[in-house]
């Protein structure tokens, strides 16, 4: 039997807030609760990575990604009074992204698909040649994944959130977040050679 | 802890958000399982798959512009104003020439009106740029930069199929509509994507 090891990536990830950051994040917010438009622009740009990349992988366009940023920080800019501090700034203003994320695309899906040439990063995603690396098959499984399981894996996995954060973010109960985790591993696992694992193997 | 919870406590394990208690119990499951310590391995290789997927980023400066230009287009106030350069003596010689042309104009008008009635009734201000009298609802509002010209404004509507129904406000807002045969969300997509725009909104009806 191979012993199980951890390893030393089994940390808290990077993109999740440090709690100065945090705490650097709800001075800010104070700040545009009073109006201040560089506090808004600090926050903006700190955000600006996290959520474009976020948002990409919902839709690869970046006026779509634009969009939506401005559209949440806009929220950001009349709501910051009313934040509370129930949880924290980021999972607040990653919440208010995936609302609008969500409700923007399949506004766009009722009026019709963007065209073709307007998916800047549609190549990315078309099934890769059978030699291609590991990135180009996770970024084509991902992308055959339902929106919700996706964000779901990047919430967990580049953003680092956990279970709670995630179904704060989301607001939906802990439990369907366990689903949507479950149901993109079990999907991926059979498109994905490099993770080739057999789906059979999980007993109830 | 049994096969199943172990199973979907793995990821939370592999992003480290795993309590300790948690933790704990899933690494016990894991030196009995060899199913579970593979798919930790597995998923793994996703996480770090995901976390170094190559991402074109736009710098956010110009994003944050158009943000900026919304927030004051929705207050009605333009902030840090470029300053107006000083007028050269030539400009001012201009200017006392286009005042006496218009106090010339305005007379004239004044005799025609004294003359009999006159047919304006209620007529809408046009700007050049105004493709015709077409009726219409005005369906976005845009903020153009200052160094765009007046033959690239005009191209610009010409291309997005949109004519000038009000502005520029105090604000630098301009309201326009769409011509007839326009889109009014192509005509916002083409707007957003030139350079020269600061802010592009719709109008709610």
């Amino acid at each position: 039997m191979q012993p199980f090891a951890p390893a030393p990536a089994l940390t808290r990830m990077p993109q999740s807030p440090a709690p100065s950051l945090e705490s650097q994040d709800a001075q800010l917010l104070q700040r545009i609760a009073q109006q201040d438009k560089r506090a808004l622009e600090a926050l903006y740009s700190a955000y600006h990575r996290r959520l474009s990349r976020f948002l990409l992988r919902l839709a690869p366009r970046h006026d779509f990604a634009e969009e939506v940023i401005n559209d949440t920080f806009w929220v950001v800019w009349c709501k910051a009074a009313d934040f509370r501090g129930a949880s924290r700034v980021s999972t607040w203003i990653l919440g208010i992204a995936y609302r609008h994320a969500l409700h923007a695309l399949r506004q766009e899906r009722r009026v019709g698909a963007p065209a073709v040439a307007e998916q800047e990063d549609a190549a990315g995603i078309a099934e890769p040649e059978d030699d291609g690396d590991t990135q180009d098959w996770i970024a084509h499984g991902l992308s055959l994944l339902p929106d919700e399981q996706r964000l779901t894996l990047e919430l967990a996995y580049f953003l680092g959130y956990s279970c709670e954060e995630i179904a704060t973010i989301t607001e939906c109960p802990v439990g369907t977040v366990k689903a949507r985790m479950f149901h993109a591993r079990e999907k991926l696992r059979l498109t994905l050679p490099s993770l080739g694992g057999n789906s059979s193997v999980i007993r109830s | 802890m049994n096969h199943r919870t172990a199973w979907d406590q793995i990821p939370w394990l592999v992003n480290g958000s795993a309590s300790e208690k948690e933790r704990a119990a899933l690494e016990q499951h894991l030196h009995d399982c060899a199913e579970c310590r593979a798919e930790v391995s597995a998923q793994r290789t996703l996480m770090q798959g995901m976390q170094t997927r190559p991402l074109v980023e736009k710098m956010p400066h110009a994003s944050f512009q158009k943000l900026h230009a919304r927030i004051d287009a929705d207050r009605g106030v333009v902030q840090n104003r470029p300053q107006r350069p000083r007028r050269s003596p030539r400009m001012v010689q201009w200017l006392s020439a286009a005042v006496v042309i218009q106090a010339l104009l305005v007379g004239t008008l004044l005799v025609a009106l004294l003359r009999g009635p006159v047919a304006v009734d209620d007529a809408p201000y046009r700007t050049v740029s105004s493709a015709a009298a077409i009726p219409g609802k005005a369906t976005v509002r845009a903020v153009f930069a200052m160094d765009l010209t007046l033959g690239e404004l005009q191209a610009l509507l010409e291309r997005s199929h949109l004519r000038i129904m009000d502005g520029p406000s105090a604000d630098a807002v301009y309201t326009l509509g769409t011509t007839r045969g326009g889109d009014a969300r192509q005509a916002l997509l083409t707007l957003r994507a030139h350079p020269a725009v600061r802010f592009a909104e719709p109008i709610a009806h």
